[in-house]
Protein backbone atom coordinates (compact mmCIF):
# COMPACT_ATOMS: atom_id res chain seq x y z
CA UNK A 1 0.00 0.00 0.00
CA UNK A 2 1.40 3.46 -1.21
CA UNK A 3 1.49 6.51 1.53
CA UNK A 4 -1.38 8.10 -0.46
CA UNK A 5 -3.40 5.19 -0.32
CA UNK A 6 -2.77 4.89 3.43
CA UNK A 7 -3.20 8.01 4.27
CA UNK A 8 -6.55 8.51 2.50
CA UNK A 9 -7.57 5.01 4.21
CA UNK A 10 -6.61 6.46 7.38
CA UNK A 11 -8.39 9.25 7.09
CA UNK A 12 -11.94 7.79 6.29
CA UNK A 13 -11.80 5.71 9.89
CA UNK A 14 -10.63 9.20 11.70
CA UNK A 15 -14.82 9.38 12.93
CA UNK A 16 -14.61 6.01 14.06
CA UNK A 17 -10.95 6.83 15.86
CA UNK A 18 -12.04 9.79 17.20
CA UNK A 19 -15.54 8.58 18.79
CA UNK A 20 -13.59 6.30 20.34
CA UNK A 21 -11.40 8.53 21.97
CA UNK A 22 -13.71 10.46 23.27
CA UNK A 23 -15.59 7.53 24.93
CA UNK A 24 -12.49 6.58 26.53
CA UNK A 25 -11.63 9.83 27.49
CA UNK A 26 -14.73 11.24 28.57
CA UNK A 27 -13.02 14.81 27.16
CA UNK A 28 -12.59 16.84 23.48
CA UNK A 29 -9.24 18.03 24.18
CA UNK A 30 -7.98 14.79 25.68
CA UNK A 31 -9.49 12.64 22.42
CA UNK A 32 -7.98 15.13 20.24
CA UNK A 33 -4.71 14.58 21.62
CA UNK A 34 -5.16 10.67 21.42
CA UNK A 35 -6.34 11.12 18.10
CA UNK A 36 -2.99 13.22 16.68
CA UNK A 37 -1.10 10.70 18.46
CA UNK A 38 -2.75 7.95 17.16
CA UNK A 39 -2.30 8.94 13.87
CA UNK A 40 1.41 10.12 14.30
CA UNK A 41 2.47 6.72 15.79
CA UNK A 42 0.38 5.02 12.75
CA UNK A 43 1.98 7.31 9.76
CA UNK A 44 5.27 6.64 11.24
CA UNK A 45 4.82 2.64 11.35
CA UNK A 46 3.02 2.99 8.37
CA UNK A 47 5.73 1.16 6.11
CA UNK A 48 4.96 -1.89 8.34
CA UNK A 49 1.75 -1.98 8.03
CA UNK A 50 0.45 -5.27 6.41
CA UNK A 51 -3.05 -5.46 5.72
CA UNK A 52 -4.40 -8.40 7.65
CA UNK A 53 -8.28 -9.42 9.28
CA UNK A 54 -9.63 -6.14 10.39
CA UNK A 55 -7.29 -3.76 7.85
CA UNK A 56 -6.39 -0.37 8.86
CA UNK A 57 -9.19 0.03 10.85
CA UNK A 58 -8.60 -2.31 13.42
CA UNK A 59 -5.01 -1.68 13.13
CA UNK A 60 -5.82 2.01 14.33
CA UNK A 61 -7.75 1.09 17.08
CA UNK A 62 -4.71 -0.82 18.47
CA UNK A 63 -2.81 2.37 18.16
CA UNK A 64 -5.38 4.00 19.75
CA UNK A 65 -5.98 1.33 22.48
CA UNK A 66 -2.08 1.17 23.45
CA UNK A 67 -1.23 4.41 23.40
CA UNK A 68 -4.59 5.48 25.33
CA UNK A 69 -2.95 3.14 27.96
CA UNK A 70 0.54 3.59 27.48
CA UNK A 71 -0.50 7.22 28.85
CA UNK A 72 -2.38 6.05 31.59
CA UNK A 73 0.45 3.99 32.92
CA UNK A 74 2.57 7.01 32.86
CA UNK A 75 -0.04 9.18 34.54
CA UNK A 76 -0.70 6.79 36.80
CA UNK A 77 -4.14 6.44 36.27
CA UNK A 78 -4.83 2.92 36.17
CA UNK A 79 -6.44 1.74 39.38
CA UNK A 80 -8.40 -0.59 37.87
CA UNK A 81 -5.66 -3.81 38.35
CA UNK A 82 -7.37 -5.19 41.59
CA UNK A 83 -10.87 -4.52 40.12
CA UNK A 84 -9.89 -6.46 36.95
CA UNK A 85 -7.96 -8.56 39.13
CA UNK A 86 -11.61 -9.87 40.71
CA UNK A 87 -13.74 -9.76 37.67
CA UNK A 88 -11.96 -11.73 35.84
CA UNK A 89 -12.50 -14.46 38.45
CA UNK A 90 -15.94 -13.66 38.35
CA UNK A 91 -16.76 -13.94 34.91
CA UNK A 92 -19.60 -16.91 34.58
CA UNK A 93 -22.83 -16.75 36.55
CA UNK A 94 -22.33 -18.88 39.70
CA UNK A 95 -24.68 -21.63 39.74
CA UNK A 96 -28.06 -20.52 41.01
CA UNK A 97 -27.54 -16.94 39.90
CA UNK A 98 -30.66 -15.39 38.05
CA UNK A 99 -29.81 -14.35 34.60
CA UNK A 100 -30.71 -11.17 33.12
CA UNK A 101 -34.31 -10.35 32.46
CA UNK A 102 -34.21 -11.57 28.48
CA UNK A 103 -37.48 -9.56 27.78
CA UNK A 104 -37.79 -7.36 25.00
CA UNK A 105 -41.31 -6.24 25.98
CA UNK A 106 -40.72 -5.04 29.29
CA UNK A 107 -38.18 -2.76 28.20
CA UNK A 108 -39.34 0.35 26.51
CA UNK A 109 -35.76 1.32 24.74
CA UNK A 110 -36.46 4.98 23.94
CA UNK A 111 -36.92 5.69 27.20
CA UNK A 112 -34.01 4.11 28.28
CA UNK A 113 -31.27 5.09 25.92
CA UNK A 114 -29.93 7.97 28.05
CA UNK A 115 -29.24 5.37 30.96
CA UNK A 116 -27.78 2.77 28.77
CA UNK A 117 -25.22 5.89 27.23
CA UNK A 118 -24.67 6.80 30.96
CA UNK A 119 -24.28 2.98 31.86
CA UNK A 120 -21.90 2.85 29.23
CA UNK A 121 -20.08 5.58 30.26
CA UNK A 122 -19.73 3.87 33.82
CA UNK A 123 -17.66 1.16 32.49
CA UNK A 124 -14.19 1.41 33.40
CA UNK A 125 -12.21 1.85 30.36
CA UNK A 126 -11.49 -1.52 29.07
CA UNK A 127 -15.02 -2.85 29.47
CA UNK A 128 -16.08 -0.09 27.53
CA UNK A 129 -13.82 -0.28 24.71
CA UNK A 130 -14.38 -3.51 24.22
CA UNK A 131 -18.38 -3.15 24.31
CA UNK A 132 -18.13 -0.17 21.89
CA UNK A 133 -15.69 -2.35 19.85
CA UNK A 134 -18.22 -5.04 19.48
CA UNK A 135 -21.38 -2.91 19.79
CA UNK A 136 -20.36 0.02 17.68
CA UNK A 137 -17.71 -1.02 15.57
CA UNK A 138 -19.00 -4.36 15.06
CA UNK A 139 -16.21 -6.45 15.66
CA UNK A 140 -16.00 -10.08 15.73
CA UNK A 141 -14.85 -11.81 19.33
CA UNK A 142 -10.79 -12.37 17.70
CA UNK A 143 -10.93 -8.78 16.05
CA UNK A 144 -11.32 -7.31 19.36
CA UNK A 145 -8.70 -9.78 21.06
CA UNK A 146 -6.30 -8.86 18.17
CA UNK A 147 -6.55 -5.21 19.47
CA UNK A 148 -6.56 -5.23 22.84
CA UNK A 149 -3.61 -8.15 23.12
CA UNK A 150 -5.97 -10.32 25.25
CA UNK A 151 -6.89 -14.37 24.65
CA UNK A 152 -10.42 -14.73 22.83
CA UNK A 153 -11.64 -16.01 26.25
CA UNK A 154 -10.83 -12.39 28.02
CA UNK A 155 -12.46 -10.63 25.42
CA UNK A 156 -15.56 -12.94 25.79
CA UNK A 157 -15.50 -12.30 29.89
CA UNK A 158 -14.89 -9.03 29.63
CA UNK A 159 -17.89 -8.15 26.87
CA UNK A 160 -20.09 -10.69 29.21
CA UNK A 161 -19.14 -8.41 32.48
CA UNK A 162 -19.97 -5.21 30.46
CA UNK A 163 -23.23 -6.57 29.16
CA UNK A 164 -24.22 -7.11 32.25
CA UNK A 165 -23.75 -4.48 34.06
CA UNK A 166 -25.26 -2.62 31.30
CA UNK A 167 -28.50 -4.52 31.75
CA UNK A 168 -28.73 -4.59 35.32
CA UNK A 169 -28.46 -0.53 34.67
CA UNK A 170 -31.56 -0.72 32.07
CA UNK A 171 -33.10 -2.69 34.46
CA UNK A 172 -32.57 -0.18 37.29
CA UNK A 173 -34.07 2.45 34.85
CA UNK A 174 -37.16 0.37 33.48
CA UNK A 175 -38.18 0.70 37.10
CA UNK A 176 -37.69 3.61 37.56
CA UNK A 177 -39.49 4.13 34.65
CA UNK A 178 -42.51 2.40 35.46
CA UNK A 179 -41.91 -0.20 33.12
CA UNK A 180 -41.45 -3.39 34.76
CA UNK A 181 -38.46 -5.61 33.91
CA UNK A 182 -39.30 -9.39 33.53
CA UNK A 183 -38.70 -12.23 35.92
CA UNK A 184 -35.94 -14.63 34.68
CA UNK A 185 -37.47 -17.26 32.76
CA UNK A 186 -34.73 -19.01 30.75
CA UNK A 187 -35.31 -22.35 32.27
CA UNK B 1 -12.82 -20.68 39.09
CA UNK B 2 -9.84 -23.11 37.75
CA UNK B 3 -12.53 -24.82 35.68
CA UNK B 4 -13.85 -22.13 34.09
CA UNK B 5 -13.56 -22.59 30.18
CA UNK B 6 -13.09 -18.60 29.64
CA UNK B 7 -10.25 -17.79 31.59
CA UNK B 8 -7.19 -16.75 30.29
CA UNK B 9 -5.28 -19.84 31.15
CA UNK B 10 -7.87 -21.64 29.01
CA UNK B 11 -7.69 -19.75 26.23
CA UNK B 12 -4.37 -18.47 26.48
CA UNK B 13 -2.51 -17.50 23.40
CA UNK B 14 -3.51 -14.29 22.54
CA UNK B 15 -6.70 -12.93 20.30
CA UNK B 16 -5.68 -14.87 17.15
CA UNK B 17 -6.91 -18.23 18.33
CA UNK B 18 -11.07 -18.15 17.66
CA UNK B 19 -13.72 -20.07 19.38
CA UNK B 20 -13.02 -23.59 18.05
CA UNK B 21 -10.32 -23.48 21.04
CA UNK B 22 -13.89 -23.49 23.44
CA UNK B 23 -15.42 -26.02 24.54
CA UNK B 24 -18.92 -24.58 23.97
CA UNK B 25 -20.61 -27.19 25.76
CA UNK B 26 -18.23 -26.03 28.85
CA UNK B 27 -19.35 -22.49 28.52
CA UNK B 28 -22.76 -21.28 30.60
CA UNK B 29 -25.83 -21.31 29.61
CA UNK B 30 -25.95 -17.18 29.23
CA UNK B 31 -22.65 -17.34 27.40
CA UNK B 32 -23.81 -19.31 25.03
CA UNK B 33 -26.84 -16.84 24.26
CA UNK B 34 -24.59 -14.37 23.78
CA UNK B 35 -22.13 -15.80 21.43
CA UNK B 36 -24.99 -17.25 19.24
CA UNK B 37 -26.83 -14.17 19.26
CA UNK B 38 -23.20 -12.26 18.64
CA UNK B 39 -22.86 -14.89 15.94
CA UNK B 40 -19.70 -16.35 16.79
CA UNK B 41 -20.91 -20.33 17.25
CA UNK B 42 -20.31 -22.55 14.90
CA UNK B 43 -23.62 -23.49 12.84
CA UNK B 44 -24.56 -26.49 13.99
CA UNK B 45 -24.52 -25.83 18.14
CA UNK B 46 -26.44 -22.48 16.67
CA UNK B 47 -28.90 -24.12 15.15
CA UNK B 48 -29.43 -26.59 18.46
CA UNK B 49 -30.10 -23.50 20.16
CA UNK B 50 -32.53 -22.33 17.90
CA UNK B 51 -34.90 -24.92 18.83
CA UNK B 52 -35.01 -23.15 22.47
CA UNK B 53 -37.77 -20.47 22.98
CA UNK B 54 -36.51 -19.11 25.69
CA UNK B 55 -32.64 -18.80 24.33
CA UNK B 56 -34.32 -17.16 20.72
CA UNK B 57 -35.81 -14.91 23.38
CA UNK B 58 -32.22 -13.67 24.95
CA UNK B 59 -30.65 -13.98 21.35
CA UNK B 60 -33.25 -11.63 20.72
CA UNK B 61 -32.54 -9.33 23.87
CA UNK B 62 -28.87 -9.46 23.28
CA UNK B 63 -29.27 -8.33 19.63
CA UNK B 64 -31.27 -5.42 20.26
CA UNK B 65 -29.23 -4.55 22.61
CA UNK B 66 -26.16 -4.55 20.20
CA UNK B 67 -28.29 -2.72 17.97
CA UNK B 68 -28.76 -0.27 21.04
CA UNK B 69 -25.34 0.51 21.72
CA UNK B 70 -24.55 1.08 18.39
CA UNK B 71 -27.30 3.60 18.07
CA UNK B 72 -26.67 5.25 21.23
CA UNK B 73 -22.79 5.56 20.71
CA UNK B 74 -22.22 6.23 17.31
CA UNK B 75 -22.75 9.84 16.62
CA UNK B 76 -20.48 12.54 15.57
CA UNK B 77 -18.11 13.07 12.70
CA UNK B 78 -14.63 14.06 14.65
CA UNK B 79 -14.72 17.85 14.60
CA UNK B 80 -13.09 20.00 11.49
CA UNK B 81 -10.44 21.37 13.18
CA UNK B 82 -9.30 18.05 14.10
CA UNK B 83 -9.65 16.51 10.63
CA UNK B 84 -7.47 19.79 9.72
CA UNK B 85 -4.75 18.68 11.90
CA UNK B 86 -4.39 15.29 11.13
CA UNK B 87 -4.40 16.58 7.92
CA UNK B 88 -1.66 19.20 7.78
CA UNK B 89 0.11 16.37 9.79
CA UNK B 90 -0.22 13.97 6.88
CA UNK B 91 0.91 16.77 4.31
CA UNK B 92 4.15 18.14 6.04
CA UNK B 93 5.23 14.65 7.93
CA UNK B 94 9.25 13.61 7.23
CA UNK B 95 9.59 11.08 4.75
CA UNK B 96 8.85 7.43 6.10
CA UNK B 97 11.48 5.67 8.57
CA UNK B 98 11.55 2.20 7.83
CA UNK B 99 11.98 -0.67 10.65
CA UNK B 100 10.54 1.70 13.82
CA UNK B 101 9.03 -0.86 16.25
CA UNK B 102 5.26 0.19 17.09
CA UNK B 103 4.06 1.44 19.74
CA UNK B 104 7.49 3.92 20.42
CA UNK B 105 5.96 6.80 19.39
CA UNK B 106 8.08 9.69 17.07
CA UNK B 107 7.64 12.95 17.28
CA UNK B 108 6.15 14.86 14.32
CA UNK B 109 8.89 16.26 12.78
CA UNK B 110 7.88 18.51 10.29
CA UNK B 111 9.72 20.05 7.25
CA UNK B 112 13.29 20.83 7.71
CA UNK B 113 15.07 20.68 10.67
CA UNK B 114 15.08 23.33 12.88
CA UNK B 115 17.79 25.13 12.71
CA UNK B 116 19.12 28.35 11.75
CA UNK B 117 19.59 28.85 8.32
CA UNK B 118 21.96 31.84 8.01
CA UNK B 119 24.73 33.07 10.15
CA UNK B 120 23.91 34.58 13.13
CA UNK B 121 26.81 37.16 12.36
CA UNK B 122 25.29 38.11 8.97
CA UNK B 123 24.85 41.58 7.99
CA UNK B 124 21.26 41.49 7.24
CA UNK B 125 20.82 40.28 10.95
CA UNK B 126 23.71 42.67 12.55
CA UNK B 127 21.62 45.85 11.50
CA UNK B 128 18.42 44.21 12.52
CA UNK B 129 19.61 43.13 15.58
CA UNK B 130 21.11 46.59 16.20
CA UNK B 131 18.49 48.40 14.59
CA UNK B 132 16.00 46.04 17.19
CA UNK B 133 17.99 47.00 19.89
CA UNK B 134 17.58 50.45 19.36
CA UNK B 135 13.98 50.33 19.06
CA UNK B 136 13.78 48.16 22.57
CA UNK B 137 16.17 50.69 24.26
CA UNK B 138 13.56 53.18 22.99
CA UNK B 139 10.25 51.50 24.39
CA UNK B 140 12.46 51.00 27.29
CA UNK B 141 12.97 54.69 28.01
CA UNK B 142 9.71 55.91 27.07
CA UNK B 143 7.72 53.17 27.99
CA UNK B 144 4.83 52.99 30.19
CA UNK B 145 6.34 51.12 34.17
CA UNK B 146 3.77 51.22 36.66
CA UNK B 147 5.14 49.27 40.26
CA UNK B 148 1.81 48.94 42.51
CA UNK B 149 0.01 50.54 40.18
CA UNK B 150 -3.26 52.07 41.63
CA UNK B 151 -5.55 50.75 39.23
CA UNK B 152 -7.40 47.20 39.70
CA UNK B 153 -4.17 44.44 39.09
CA UNK B 154 -5.50 41.09 37.37
CA UNK B 155 -4.64 38.62 39.90
CA UNK B 156 -2.70 35.33 38.71
CA UNK B 157 -3.99 32.50 40.32
CA UNK B 158 -0.94 31.07 42.26
CA UNK B 159 -2.37 27.26 40.71
CA UNK B 160 -1.91 28.95 37.30
CA UNK B 161 1.84 29.83 37.70
CA UNK B 162 2.79 26.68 39.56
CA UNK B 163 1.23 24.95 36.36
CA UNK B 164 3.09 26.99 33.94
CA UNK B 165 6.44 26.56 36.02
CA UNK B 166 5.94 22.87 36.11
CA UNK B 167 5.59 22.48 32.11
CA UNK B 168 7.86 24.43 31.45
CA UNK B 169 10.19 22.20 34.05
CA UNK B 170 9.01 19.14 32.78
CA UNK B 171 9.45 20.23 28.72
CA UNK B 172 13.03 21.66 29.29
CA UNK B 173 14.76 18.82 30.03
CA UNK B 174 14.01 17.85 26.46
CA UNK B 175 13.31 14.32 27.94
CA UNK B 176 10.75 12.02 27.08
CA UNK B 177 7.46 14.27 28.31
CA UNK B 178 8.99 16.96 25.97
CA UNK B 179 8.56 14.01 23.66
CA UNK B 180 4.94 13.18 23.77
CA UNK B 181 3.82 16.80 24.25
CA UNK B 182 5.88 18.84 21.89
CA UNK B 183 4.99 17.13 18.06
CA UNK B 184 5.46 20.06 16.25
CA UNK B 185 9.15 21.09 15.92
CA UNK B 186 9.45 23.78 13.51
CA UNK B 187 8.05 27.38 13.57
CA UNK B 188 6.69 27.65 9.96
CA UNK B 189 4.84 24.38 11.14
CA UNK B 190 4.10 25.66 14.15
CA UNK B 191 2.31 28.42 13.14
CA UNK B 192 -0.01 26.41 11.38
CA UNK B 193 -0.33 24.21 14.22
CA UNK B 194 -0.95 26.66 17.13
CA UNK B 195 -3.23 28.85 14.82
CA UNK B 196 -5.23 25.49 14.11
CA UNK B 197 -6.10 24.69 18.06
CA UNK B 198 -6.68 28.51 19.03
CA UNK B 199 -8.62 28.82 16.05
CA UNK B 200 -7.34 31.93 15.36
CA UNK B 201 -4.23 33.12 13.25
CA UNK B 202 -0.65 33.60 15.09
CA UNK B 203 0.89 36.53 13.98
CA UNK B 204 4.59 35.09 15.13
CA UNK B 205 6.05 32.30 16.81
CA UNK B 206 9.78 33.17 15.71
CA UNK B 207 12.02 34.45 18.65
CA UNK B 208 15.21 34.00 16.18
CA UNK B 209 15.96 38.02 16.17
CA UNK B 210 15.89 37.09 20.30
CA UNK B 211 18.35 34.36 20.41
CA UNK B 212 16.14 31.03 20.44
CA UNK B 213 15.22 28.85 18.23
CA UNK B 214 11.56 27.01 18.83
CA UNK B 215 12.29 23.05 19.81
CA UNK B 216 8.29 22.32 19.64
CA UNK B 217 5.35 23.37 20.37
CA UNK B 218 2.24 21.41 21.42
CA UNK B 219 -1.11 21.22 22.60
CA UNK B 220 -1.13 22.27 26.73
CA UNK B 221 -4.23 22.32 29.20
CA UNK B 222 -3.19 25.97 30.75
CA UNK B 223 -5.67 26.07 33.78
CA UNK B 224 -8.81 27.99 32.15
CA UNK B 225 -11.82 26.75 29.99
CA UNK B 226 -9.50 28.44 26.56
CA UNK B 227 -7.57 26.48 24.68
CA UNK B 228 -4.27 26.38 25.11
CA UNK B 229 -0.73 25.64 23.66
CA UNK B 230 2.82 25.49 24.44
CA UNK B 231 5.81 26.48 22.95
CA UNK B 232 9.82 25.99 24.22
CA UNK B 233 12.30 27.89 22.87
CA UNK B 234 16.51 26.56 23.70
CA UNK B 235 18.64 29.41 23.33
CA UNK B 236 20.86 30.09 20.36
CA UNK B 237 24.75 28.71 20.38
CA UNK B 238 26.09 32.23 22.33
CA UNK B 239 27.89 33.63 20.01
CA UNK B 240 30.32 35.09 22.62
CA UNK B 241 32.80 32.73 23.96
CA UNK B 242 32.94 31.82 27.39
CA UNK B 243 29.22 33.21 27.77
CA UNK B 244 27.01 31.20 29.12
CA UNK B 245 24.15 29.82 27.11
CA UNK B 246 20.33 30.76 28.42
CA UNK B 247 17.79 28.64 29.96
CA UNK B 248 14.77 27.82 27.68
CA UNK B 249 11.81 30.10 27.38
CA UNK B 250 8.14 28.95 27.17
CA UNK B 251 5.89 30.46 25.46
CA UNK B 252 1.95 29.63 26.47
CA UNK B 253 -0.93 30.89 24.44
CA UNK B 254 -4.28 30.58 25.47
CA UNK B 255 -7.80 31.43 24.38
CA UNK B 256 -9.35 33.97 26.29
CA UNK B 257 -13.12 33.09 27.98
CA UNK B 258 -15.44 34.47 30.46
CA UNK B 259 -12.54 33.39 33.35
CA UNK B 260 -10.08 34.97 31.91
CA UNK B 261 -8.49 37.70 34.41
CA UNK B 262 -9.38 41.36 33.37
CA UNK B 263 -5.52 41.82 32.01
CA UNK B 264 -5.67 45.43 30.91
CA UNK B 265 -5.60 45.98 27.13
CA UNK B 266 -1.68 47.32 26.54
CA UNK B 267 -0.32 45.79 29.45
CA UNK B 268 2.17 43.75 29.68
CA UNK B 269 2.33 42.37 33.73
CA UNK B 270 5.41 40.65 34.87
CA UNK B 271 5.50 38.57 38.18
CA UNK B 272 8.02 37.52 39.77
CA UNK B 273 8.45 33.51 40.18
CA UNK B 274 10.26 30.14 40.54
CA UNK B 275 12.81 29.16 43.13
CA UNK B 276 13.72 32.22 45.14
CA UNK B 277 11.88 34.35 43.09
CA UNK B 278 14.59 34.09 40.13
CA UNK B 279 12.46 33.48 37.23
CA UNK B 280 9.83 35.67 35.48
CA UNK B 281 6.30 35.16 33.84
CA UNK B 282 5.24 37.99 31.83
CA UNK B 283 1.26 38.07 30.72
CA UNK B 284 -0.74 39.69 28.43
CA UNK B 285 -4.04 39.96 26.55
CA UNK B 286 -3.59 40.26 22.64
CA UNK B 287 -7.16 39.75 20.77
CA UNK B 288 -8.43 36.88 22.10
CA UNK B 289 -5.43 35.41 23.09
CA UNK B 290 -3.64 35.70 26.43
CA UNK B 291 0.21 35.12 26.18
CA UNK B 292 2.00 33.55 29.33
CA UNK B 293 5.88 33.95 28.74
CA UNK B 294 7.94 31.86 31.60
CA UNK B 295 11.16 32.91 31.47
CA UNK B 296 13.58 31.21 34.17
CA UNK B 297 16.71 33.00 35.51
CA UNK B 298 15.32 36.81 34.48
CA UNK B 299 15.63 38.07 37.97
CA UNK B 300 16.21 41.40 36.14
CA UNK B 301 13.41 41.23 33.80
CA UNK B 302 12.13 39.50 31.09
CA UNK B 303 14.55 39.42 28.14
CA UNK B 304 12.86 42.65 26.21
CA UNK B 305 13.67 41.20 22.91
CA UNK B 306 11.81 38.09 23.93
CA UNK B 307 8.36 40.40 25.00
CA UNK B 308 9.13 42.54 21.35
CA UNK B 309 9.44 39.73 18.99
CA UNK B 310 6.35 38.33 20.81
CA UNK B 311 4.36 41.45 20.19
CA UNK B 312 4.09 42.45 23.74
CA UNK B 313 2.28 46.11 24.21
CA UNK B 314 4.75 48.43 25.98
CA UNK B 315 2.61 49.46 29.44
CA UNK B 316 4.17 47.19 32.34
CA UNK B 317 3.29 46.24 35.54
CA UNK B 318 5.03 44.80 37.90
CA UNK B 319 3.25 42.30 39.94
CA UNK B 320 3.72 41.20 43.60
CA UNK B 321 5.45 37.79 43.74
Amino acid sequence: MDRVEFEKLALEHLDAVHRMALHLTHNAADAADLVQDTYVRALKAAPRFQEQGGGIRAWLFTILHNTFYTRMKRERMAPMAVGEFFAERANTAPPGEPTPAWDLKTFDWEYVDERLKAAIDGLDPEHRLMLLLWGVEGMKYREIAAIVDVPIGTVMSRLHRARKQVVKSLGDAAADLGVQAAETSNE
Amino acid sequence: MSSNPLSDNNAAGGGARGLNDIDFLQLDRETQIRCVADGELPVPQATAMAQDESAQRGVAFERTLRTRVASVMSGGAAPSELRAAVEAMFATEAPESQGEDLPVRQPVTVGPAATRTHAFWSRRNVLTTLAAAAVVGLVATVGVFVRNATAPVPRIAATLVSFLEQEHAKCSTFGPYFDQKMIVRNEQDAAAYVAAILETPISTLDLQESGYSLAGAGRCHVPGDGASVHAIYSALKSVVKGQQEAAPVSVFLQVATDDTPLFKPGVCYEKPCGENLADRLAVWRSGDLIYYIYCPGAADGMPKQVLRSLGAPNGRVTLGA
